[in-house]
């Protein structure tokens, strides 16, 4: 797996923030710099002015929700390579298919783990 | 008090024993006793479940054992948590039970959506003739869980497929 340099996390959670952090240091992330969003407005910002190279989102924000921030990014001449992994609570086969059609790069459900989120960061 | 069916309580039975344990590393046991109360002061969490069905899920457990799991998520803190931190903690929890549950009982094919959670402190404002309630031993603690929106007869939530859950799964 290649090192992941910059990661920014979205949720409103700063709970959820703490424990995806967590987990992707504990997943083999711990080198990463990680920059932290309250909402999909917040994250496309950074995701524009940083190099991120990974962008992980809950769906389930206010402002701006994770399905609009994906279609954002994808949309995104200059982003639309970024891999997105969402995570989040209300995840289920059909709203998974949805958004893997949309461009996602991965979803997990929560409550998220360091071992599912290892499988998932070690495809990019 | 509405009796839920036997499925939906093991939904829930699994949503917040797999939340507890992967989460704040806690053992979660279903009470048998069904009107036991969290003690001292209380804090709630709820969250409306917008569909398929029109419903909430509250939670409700006593100050002390809420800071307590916050202090379990993000380390010990000198000063004790700070109350934002600790309702932040509670309503993502609740966020995370929400969806376990919802993702048990809703067709593979249909998504489910939740609302955003709101926490206040005192006793829930669950009118308990409305909601089912199911209880957890935690440690020395209690947490109670109610879920409103349920048949007032069949004890189960509309638009949803109730999925066998395993007794091997509830005791896991």
């Amino acid at each position: 797996m290649k090192p992941l340099r910059c990661i920014v996390i979205a949720d409103d959670s700063t709970t959820a923030r703490m424990i995806i952090r967590r987990c992707l240091e504990i997943a083999g992330a711990d080198s990463a710099t990680f920059l932290e969003a309250k909402d999909g407005k917040e994250a496309l910002e950074l995701a524009k002015t940083h190099e991120v190279e990974l962008l992980v989102t809950d769906l389930n924000m206010p402002n701006m929700d994770g399905q609009s921030l994906l279609k954002h990014i994808k949309s995104s001449p200059k982003l639309s390579e970024l891999p997105v992994l969402i995570i989040s609570s209300a995840s289920n086969d059909a709203k998974e298919s949805g958004l893997l059609d949309m461009g996602a790069f991965a979803i997990l459900g929560k409550p998220v783990t360091p071992a599912n989120l290892a499988k998932i960061i070690e495809k990019l | 008090m509405i009796q839920c069916d036997t499925a939906v309580k093991s939904a829930m039975v699994n949503a917040v024993t797999e939340t507890m344990e992967n989460m704040a590393f806690e053992q979660v046991e279903e009470s048998v006793e069904a009107t036991a109360a969290p003690a001292g002061d209380v804090i709630w969490a709820s969250m409306p479940v917008i569909r398929p069905a029109r419903a909430e899920i509250s939670i409700e457990l006593s100050n002390d054992y809420a800071k307590a799991v916050t202090e379990a998520l993000f380390g010990f803190m000198e000063n004790g948590p700070d109350e934002n931190i600790v309702r932040d903690a509670l309503a993502e929890m609740l966020n995370t039970i929400g969806g376990r549950f919802m993702a048990q009982l809703t067709p593979a094919k249909q998504e489910f959506e939740l609302g955003l959670p709101s926490v206040g402190t005192g006793k829930s404002k669950v009118s308990l003739n409305d909601a089912a309630a199911v209880n957890f031993n935690v440690g020395e603690h209690i947490l109670r869980v109610y879920i409103t929106g349920l048949d007032p007869q069949k004890g189960i939530l509309q638009n949803t497929v109730v999925q066998e859950v395993s007794n091997e799964n509830i005791s896991r």
